[in-house]
């Protein structure tokens, strides 16, 4: 617990609010100082008087930090609605980022709202990026108005492929098959390869799968994001993964596609607040 | 070494640390991870007659100035029929406590009988009756400070079940030694004490409660005293031949010792795990100095119960 910036909700004010379409928009808020933050964790974001819900650090510069969040319940769309005088509780930073080898090459896989915690990441990346590294960005959404940051990437120094699900913006498709179309070159050409990705989990089990048929699970990191989070720290037990036993908010939510392996009920079953399982969709 | 081998009655574990209802326990996978990473036995998460989603968030926060942790989860469970084919699933080995809540004596029992149903009656070592959750209402802390109620729910649970109970007390009350005389006239097996305490934080900057469900029960360091308080209590009334398991605020191998002090037999660990990245570590960093202790002293455990009434 001593990694952690607030235990408990500290209420800040939206500094800045950008609105990619008509469900997702980007929260910054200004930290009181520099805090250690890697991509892949999150913050609990409190609604007071509505709910609170875990959401991944879409981006953090200096003191500033920034959430991206779809309306998919009350506390995402109440949060989406507030004004920028308006008070949001912050408690984090939780659980296991990504491990960022700097001047490694690097695959990010994102579907989705996945693109979140990838956001970040590309950030990181691409601050430090050496003359010979590459950066693969494969970005999968369902149309071209969900392709967020879309523009921002495509002035960045990494190579961008996007695909959308109705075939109005790039490839036609998900972007794990635009994965498995270009994973082999990659991999012929670069041994020193890291695969990073988010997104739905049912998305996350084939990208692992691609992964794995490529032999290279074990450079893949996962981060999950379809789960139950209550306390954050790996107590109450509300998303631990069968049957191994690790929790998502404590031990992830990022995995290493080997520890995935060993997951059950990877990309099959989540878990309700009452405990109670339910198949992905 | 000191051999730690734990009697609760006639419930044989392999050292005297037990997980605590609530903590990690809502999964086969956790319970199993738990008892292989070294506790003595597991207590499940509390599980009612009908599935339960608890409160909204923020449902679980930790307050670091006191390392306690205030929750509302409010009792959320999948039922009891899911949950025994959830129980199925842990392996054979496990010493299993079933925490179980309800507002009756029939609700209660009907629960034992659920899980006894898709369990069998072997696999449980003991059922602890969670008559003291704090954040819920008409069921847990409202039964439990009733003592009359209390005597009906052991009395009928007794009645349908060979496998132990053991009664969760709140110290919520005014003397937590009248809620476990009732218990044990009606022939509890055991007593665990104490629950967590009737709390609140408020966020100022929002002027709000924080817990969504405003009002909460407090675990962790800050309560160890009254914890403490509670087992001397019971122990100085009932003596020796009541079995008591001490909870409450456990953070170091001297706070087992000081339970053991007052009076307990067990003890149950919840709250600080959430120090540690894993059970085994604060298990494995707990049993040494118990045993060094234990070693030095030239007592068994049997022997330091109760030492401090002398």
């Amino acid at each position: 617990m001593n990694d952690i910036l607030f235990n408990l909700p500290k209420c800040l004010t939206i500094r800045n609010k950008e609105s990619h379409n008509e469900k997702t928009s980007t929260l910054t808020f200004s930290l009181p100082f520099e805090y250690s933050i890697r991509p892949g964790q999150y913050f609990m974001l409190w609604v007071p008087g509505v709910d609170e819900v875990p959401i991944s650090v879409s981006g953090y510069h200096g003191t500033h930090i920034s959430f991206t969040i779809c309306d998919v319940g009350s506390a995402s769309r109440s949060l989406n609605n507030k004004g920028h005088t308006e008070l949001i509780g912050l408690r984090g930073p939780f659980g296991n980022g990504f491990e960022v080898e700097y001047g490694k090459n690097a695959l990010i896989v994102a579907g989705g709202m996945g693109i979140a915690p990838l956001r970040f990441l590309i950030q990181c990346l691409t601050s430090n990026i050496t003359s010979s590294q590459r950066i693969v960005l494969i970005q999968g959404a369902k149309t071209c108005n969900d392709l967020l940051f879309r523009s921002e990437f495509e002035r960045l120094p990494i190579e961008t492929n996007f695909c959308t699900e109705d075939g109005s913006y790039g490839f036609k498709g998900f972007a794990s098959t635009k994965m498995d179309l270009l994973l082999g070159d990659l991999i012929q050409s670069d041994f020193n390869l890291e695969i990073f990705a988010c997104g739905p989990e049912i998305f996350l089990k084939k990208v692992l799968y691609v992964a794995q048929k490529n032999k290279i699970e074990k450079n893949t990191q996962i981060c999950l994001a379809d789960r139950h989070i209550r306390c954050g720290f790996g107590i109450c037990g509300s998303c631990f993964l069968d049957d191994i036993g690790l929790s998502l908010c404590r031990d992830g939510p990022v995995f290493r596609g080997s520890v995935l392996l060993e997951v059950t009920d990877f990309g099959q079953y989540g878990r309700k607040s009452n405990g109670l399982k339910y198949q992905f969709h | 070494m000191s051999d730690l081998t734990t009697f609760i009655g006639r419930v044989q574990i392999r050292n005297p640390l037990i997980l605590a209802a609530g903590i990690l326990g809502s999964t086969f996978s956790t319970l199993n991870r738990a008892y292989q990473e070294g506790f003595g036995a597991v207590v499940t998460k509390s599980v009612g007659r009908h599935p339960r989603d608890g409160h909204p968030n923020p449902s679980v926060v930790y307050i670091p100035e006191t390392d306690s942790i205030l929750n509302a989860v409010g009792l959320a469970n999948p039922g009891c029929i899911e949950f025994g084919k959830e129980l199925v699933k842990i392996h054979s080995d496990v010493k299993l406590i079933v925490s179980i809540f309800g507002s009756t004596a029939e609700d209660i029992s009907s629960v034992i009988q659920c899980i006894e149903n898709n369990i069998g009656n072997s696999k449980s070592v003991a059922f602890e009756l969670n008559l003291s959750c704090p954040h819920v209402q008409k069921v847990g802390m409202l039964v439990g400070t009733d003592p009359k109620l209390v005597y009906d729910i052991v009395n009928q649970a007794k009645s349908i079940t060979k496998t132990a109970i053991w009664i969760k007390l709140t110290p919520n009350v005014k003397d937590i030694t009248i809620i476990g005389e009732a218990a044990i006239d009606a022939g509890a097996d055991a007593l665990v004490a104490i629950n967590t305490l009737k709390a609140m934080l408020i966020n100022v900057e929002a002027r709000k409660p924080i817990l969504a469900n405003l009002r909460g029960g407090l675990s962790g360091r800050a309560i160890k005293p009254i914890g403490i308080r509670a087992i001397y209590d019971l122990y100085e009334k009932f003596g020796p031949k009541v079995p008591l398991i001490g909870v409450g605020g456990i953070w170091t191998w001297e706070d087992i010792v000081e339970y053991f002090l007052a009076g307990a037999c067990s003890v149950q660990i919840g709250s600080v795990l959430s120090q540690y990245s894993s059970p085994q570590f604060i298990i494995s960093e707990l049993l040494t100095g118990l045993q060094k202790y234990l070693v030095q002293e030239g007592l068994s455990l049997h022997e330091l119960r109760g030492l401090a009434h002398e």
